[in-house]
C-alpha cells in the first residue's frame, strides 16, 4: 500500500483495516503521534489528512492511502519550528508533553481555518484533546500569541 | 512521604563525601555487559574520553560540553529544568548549555538522596546536595587554573563556563582545564552560594525539554525500540486478584505475527511482532478465571463504613480532654471520597529483555530501585543483574512507582526469549488498581460562642502503606536480613493498625493548622481486593477536602465569614495566614460582588512543606457545576523557577478539579465500572477555569511544588457550591453528590 507521509512516498505492507496510528508508529517509526485511548476520545493521535485533523487511532490506513498525511514530525522541523511550536516553547506549555503533538496538530488545523480564533473557537476545537497535566491555560495563551501570524501555508506534500 | 528538611540535609552531606570516595569508573561497553560484571551496565552519554568527572553526576569535556546525569523522573513537573538550574547556579554555566541525560539504575548515582521521584521532594532534596556536587566541580576547575597560572585560587572566579582572573586579563574555558582539574583535591565541604548571590535560581528560565516535546522527538517509554523486539497485549483478570484457570489461544496462535500466548501470574500475555497484531489476536483468546473475589462492590463498602463500629481504630492524635469539651452545640458531618485511578496520558507500558540471569528494562518509572527489587524477586535473580533505563514519563502522578507492567514484560520476555514491550490499553490502565483509597471520615466539633472548643475526626480508609511493598522501598544499604523481615511483616503490622499507623491516611487531618484546644483523630484501615497507592498529594487529596469543608461548615454555624473564621483559628500560624490573606486579597473576597448565583469558596492547607490557599468561584447551571475562576496563593519557600511553579499550580488545580467534580472508580461484583475517557471523565479545555496565581516570596528553603496545590481545590469548590446554591456536598465526586441531592429534591436537571 502506498502512503504519502510528510511529503514522502512510503510503502507499507499491512492489512487495509489496521489503524493509521500503529502504521505510523510501528511500520514507519514515526513515534511522535501518540496512543492515549484508541477510541477517538483524547486527541493524542491527531494527524492531518489532506489538511484536516483526524484521530489516527480510528482511521483505517486503507482509507487514507494516497492522501497527504502530516504528522507532528512534518509540522515543523527542529531547525524551523512551526509558529505554534515556537509559541508552545515560548509559553512553557508542555509539562509531561505526551499530549502535545496531538494538541499542536489540532491547533494547527484550527489556526489555518481561523487565523485569529476567538476563545469560543479555541474551546470548540481544542476540547477534543485531553491534557492530563492541565496545560490548557497555556495552550490558549500560545494560540492567541500566534493569532494573525501566517500559519496557513500548505503543509509539505499536501495536495 | 516528606521528611524533615534538616535530616535530609544531613544525609545529603554525608553521602556527598561518599560519592567522592566511590570514584567514577563506569563500564564502557557496546550493549549491556552481562554476567561476571558487578553490575549490568551500558554505555552512557557521559562516557567521553579525557573528560573531567568530579563525581558521578557531572562531566566536563575538553571541548567544553557539560553533561549532567539526572536521577529524577521527568514526568511533567519540570524537574529536569529545575535540577539543571541548580547545577548551572553553582557551576556558572548557562542552563541551556547543559546536556541533561537520564541516569541508569547504577549504584554510583545513589549518592544524592534516593534514585526515586515522589513526595514533591526532588528540588527540596537536591537544593543543597546537588548544588554541592556542582560547587565541587567549580572549586576543582578554579584550583586547576590557579595551579596553571601560579596564582591563588582566591584571585580567580568562575563565570559563563570559564575561570577568570579577577585582576588580570587571563581566562580559560573549562574544557582547557579538565586535565589539571582531575588531579585537584575533592573539596570536603564545597562552598555553595548564599541566597543573595543567586543568578539563576528564582528566574523564570524556559523549560529545557520543551523543544523535543513540541517536535515529537521526546522519547517516552512507549516510543522506545530495541533490536528484535516484540509487542504484547495483556488480558488482565476482570476482577482484582483473579487468576487464570485455563485459556484457549488456538486461533490466536495461528494469526499473523503472533509469537506466543503466555500465562503470567497476572493474566495472559499475547506476544506478537507488532502491537496491532497482538491486539487482534488478543480479541480471539478466551480465558477461564478463578472466582475468588466474590461480589465486592463500592456501594456495599460505603454502607459498611457508615455502619462500622471502628473496633480497630487507633488514636493518632489526642490533645486536651475531648470528651469533656465535646458539649454545647455539637456539629457532626460525614465526608466521603472514592477510589481514583491516576490516568496518566501515556498508558502504562514497559520493555524488558531477559537474558539468562539478567534483565534489562526500559520503562517510565518513579523508582528504578523499586523495579530492580521487584524484578529480581520475580525472576529470582540478583538485584544488580537488573538494569533500568528511565525515559521521559507521559505523566505518572504516583502510578509509575508500581512495577506491575514491568513485571509483565519481564515474565513475557523470559517466556519468548526476546525483548517484549507490554503496552496497556486505556482500559487496562484504568482497571489495573493501585488506586487512591476510598475513604469515609466522621467529623465532630463543639462550638461555644463561635469558638471551636473540641474537634474529632474518625477516619476510615484503605491503607496505602499496608499495600506498599515496604521491602522494595528500603535503601539498598539495608542488610538483606532486615529487608526480608520488613517485607514479611511491615504490611501486616500496618494493616493490623495496632503497632504502626499509616501516617499517609491522616496527613492533613492530624496536623492541620487550626488552633483547637481539644482534639482527637483516629484512624481505622480496611482492605479491599484493590491495591491502593499514592495519588498526587496522597492523603491530602481527600483530607484537604474533609478538613476545609468542615471548617467551612463550622464558620457558617458560627455565622462568621469563612475567611475571617479561619484567620481567627490561624493566628499563631504566620505562613498559613499569609497565603490566606493573599488569596482573599487577590480574589476580592468580601469586596467585589459576584454575579447572582455564583459563589466563592476558600480553602487553605499545608502539604509537602508548602502552604497553599485557594478561592474558587463556582455556580450551578442546568444542574452542572461550573468553575469560572480559581485563585491560588502559594508559599513554597524559594521558588527555584517561578514560571514552572505556576505551571504546576495550574496543572494541580485542573487535576484536582477533575477529581473533585467527576473522578470515581467504582466496582460492582468486583468489576471496575470505568474504562476509557468516556466513563472516566477528564477536565477539558472548555471546562477549565481561569487561574490566577500569586507566589509568596519567603526566606524559607524550597518546599514541594508538584502536589500541594491539588489539596485545597476540592474543599474550596464544595464551599463555593454551598455559597452559590446553599447545598452542602460532602461526598466526592461533587457532581454525583449534587445529582443525588437534586434527585432527592425531585428537581430533575433542566
Ligand atoms: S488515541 Fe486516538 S483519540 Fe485517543
Ligand atoms: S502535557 Fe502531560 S498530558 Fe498534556
Amino acid at each position: 500500500m502506498k502512503l504519502k507521509v510528510n511529503g514522502e512516498d512510503r510503502d507499507v505492507d499491512v492489512p487495509a483495516d489496521v489503524p493509521l496510528l500503529w502504521v505510523l508508529r510501528e511500520e514507519l517509526g514515526l513515534t511522535g503521534t501518540k496512543f492515549g485511548c484508541g477510541r477517538a476520545l483524547c486527541g493524542a493521535c491527531t494527524v492531518h489528512v489532506d489538511g484536516a485533523a483526524r484521530r489516527s487511532c480510528v482511521v483505517a490506513v486503507g482509507d487514507v492511502a494516497g492522501q497527504a498525511i502530516t504528522t507532528i514530525e512534518g509540522l515543523g522541523s527542529d531547525e524551523k519550528l512551526h509558529p505554534l511550536q515556537a509559541a508552545w516553547v515560548e509559553h512553557n506549555v508542555p509539562q509531561c508533553g505526551y499530549c502535545q503533538p496531538g494538541q499542536l496538530m489540532m491547533a494547527a488545523a484550527l489556526v489555518r481555518k481561523h487565523p485569529q480564533p476567538s476563545d469560543a473557537q479555541i474551546d470548540a476545537v481544542m476540547s477534543g484533546s485531553i491534557c492530563r497535566c492541565g496545560t490548557y491555560p497555556r495552550i490558549r495563551k500560545a494560540i492567541h500569541a500566534v493569532a494573525g501570524t501566517p500559519t496557513g501555508a500548505p503543509e509539505s506534500g499536501e495536495s | 512521604m516528606s521528611e524533615p528538611q534538616a535530616k535530609r540535609k544531613g544525609v545529603g552531606r554525608r553521602r556527598f563525601l561518599l560519592t567522592m570516595l566511590a570514584g567514577t569508573g563506569a563500564l564502557v561497553v557496546c550493549g549491556a555487559v552481562r554476567g561476571g560484571a558487578e553490575q549490568l551496565s551500558r554505555a552512557e552519554p557521559s562516557d567521553i574520553d579525557g573528560a573531567f568527572k568530579p563525581n558521578a553526576f557531572i562531566t566536563i569535556t575538553p571541548d567544553n560540553r557539560v553533561l549532567f546525569a539526572l536521577t529524577k523522573a521527568e514526568m511533567g513537573q519540570g524537574v529536569m529544568t529545575g535540577m539543571a538550574m541548580l547545577v548551572a547556579e553553582e557551576l556558572e554555566v548557562a542552563v541551556d548549555s547543559i546536556e541533561v541525560f537520564f541516569a541508569d539504575s547504577l549504584p554510583k548515582y545513589s549518592a544524592i538522596d534516593t534514585h526515586g521521584t515522589g513526595g514533591s521532594a526532588s528540588i527540596v532534596g537536591g537544593f543543597v546536595s546537588l548544588r554541592q556536587v556542582a560547587a565541587a566541580a567549580r572549586t576543582m576547575l578554579i584550583a586547576a587554573a590557579a595551579q596553571k597560572w601560579g596564582v591563588a585560587a582566591s584571585d580567580l572566579r568562575a563565570e559563563q563556563g570559564r575561570v577568570v582572573e579577577a585582576a588580570g586579563t587571563r581566562s580559560a574555558a573549562y574544557g582547557e582545564l579538565v586535565d589539571l582539574a582531575r588531579d585537584q583535591e575533592v573539596p570536603q565541604e564545597p562552598v555553595i552560594k548564599q541566597r543573595e548571590d543567586f543568578a539563576v535560581i528564582g528566574k523564570p528560565v524556559p523549560r529545557i525539554d520543551s523543544r523535543v516535546k513540541v517536535t515529537g522527538t521526546a522519547e517516552f517509554g512507549i516510543d522506545l525500540r530495541v533490536a528484535n523486539m516484540t509487542r504484547a497485549v495483556m488480558i488482565h483478570p476482570p476482577r482484582p486478584g483473579e487468576t487464570v484457570i485455563s485459556f484457549d489461544a488456538a486461533e490466536a496462535k495461528g494469526m499473523a505475527g503472533v509469537i506466543d500466548v503466555v500465562q503470567t501470574p497476572r493474566g495472559v500475555g499475547v506476544v506478537a511482532e507488532k502491537y496491532w497484531q497482538a491486539q487482534r489476536a488478543a480479541a480471539s483468546v478466551t480465558v477461564e478465571w478463578s472466582t475468588t473475589v466474590g461480589d465486592f462492590s463500592t456501594e456495599v463498602l460505603r454502607a459498611e463504613l457508615e455502619a462500622s463500629k471502628r473496633a480497630n481504630a487507633r488514636v493518632v492524635r489526642d490533645d486536651g480532654d475531648v470528651d469533656t469539651a465535646m458539649s454545647g452545640t455539637v456539629i457532626e458531618a460525614v465526608y466521603e471520597a472514592p477510589f481514583l485511578a491516576h490516568a496518566p496520558m501515556e498508558p502504562l507500558n514497559a520493555l524488558a529483555h531477559v537474558v539468562d540471569d539478567t534483565c534489562e528494562i526500559w520503562a517510565g518509572n518513579q523508582g528504578p530501585g523499586l523495579l530492580q527489587e521487584a524484578v529480581a524477586r520475580a525472576l529470582d535473580i540478583k538485584r544488580t543483574n537488573v538494569l533500568v533505563h528511565t525515559p521521559y514519563l507521559g505523566g505518572s502522578f504516583g502510578r509509575r512507582s508500581h512495577p506491575d507492567a514491568v513485571l509483565e514484560a519481564a515474565w513475557l520476555s523470559k517466556a519468548v526469549g526476546r525483548p517484549v514491550q507490554v503496552i496497556w490499553s486505556r482500559e487496562n490502565d484504568t482497571r489495573a488498581g493501585y488506586y487512591r483509597p476510598q475513604c469515609h471520615t466522621r467529623m465532630r466539633a463543639a462550638l461555644v460562642d463561635g469558638t471551636v472548643t473540641a474537634m474529632t475526626a474518625d477516619a476510615q480508609s484503605q491503607s496505602i502503606m499496608a499495600d506498599l511493598d515496604m521491602g522494595a522501598l528500603m535503601p539498598v544499604a539495608i542488610p538483606p536480613r532486615i529487608r526480608k523481615w520488613v517485607m514479611g511483616n511491615a504490611s501486616r503490622l500496618i494493616a493490623s493498625n495496632a503497632v504502626l499507623a499509616d501516617v499517609l491516611a491522616t496527613e492533613g487531618i492530624s496536623n492541620h493548622g487550626y488552633a483547637v484546644a481539644n482534639q482527637r483523630v483516629t484512624y481505622t484501615p480496611f482492605a479491599t481486593p484493590f491495591k491502593c497507592s499514592w495519588w498526587r498529594s496522597v492523603g491530602h487529596s481527600f483530607n484537604g477536602f474533609i478538613v476545609e469543608s468542615f471548617i467551612d461548615e463550622l464558620a457558617h454555624m458560627a455565622e462568621e465569614d469563612p475567611v475571617a473564621f479561619r484567620r481567627g483559628m490561624l493566628a499563631e500560624r504566620p505562613r498559613w495566614l499569609a497565603v490566606l490573606n493573599a488569596v482573599a486579597e487577590m480574589s476580592g473576597w468580601g469586596k467585589t460582588e459576584l454575579a447572582e448565583g455564583t459563589g466563592r469558596g476558600v480553602a487553605v492547607v499545608e502539604a509537602f512543606g508548602s502552604f497553599a490557599a485557594q478561592v474558587v468561584e463556582a455556580r450551578v447551571e442546568h444542574g452542572e457545576i461550573k468553575v469560572d475562576r480559581v485563585f491560588c496563593a502559594l508559599d513554597c519557600g524559594i521558588a527555584v523557577n517561578p514560571d514552572l511553579v505556576a505551571a504546576q499550580i495550574e496543572g494541580s488545580v485542573i487535576f484536582g478539579l477533575t477529581a473533585a467534580l467527576w473522578g470515581e472508580i467504582t466496582a460492582q461484583q468486583g468489576r471496575v465500572q470505568q474504562g476509557n475517557f468516556d466513563t472516566y471523565r477528564m477536565m477539558r479545555m472548555h471546562e477549565s477555569p481561569e487561574i490566577q496565581i500569586e507566589l509568596l516570596d519567603g526566606p524559607h528553603e524550597p518546599g514541594g511544588v508538584g502536589e500541594p496545590a491539588v489539596a485545597p481545590v476540592a474543599g474550596a469548590l464544595a464551599n463555593a457550591v454551598y455559597a452559590a446554591v446553599g447545598v452542602r456536598l460532602r461526598r466526592m465526586p461533587l457532581q454525583r453528590a449534587y445529582d443525588e441531592w437534586s434527585a432527592r429534591q425531585g428537581t430533575p436537571k433542566a
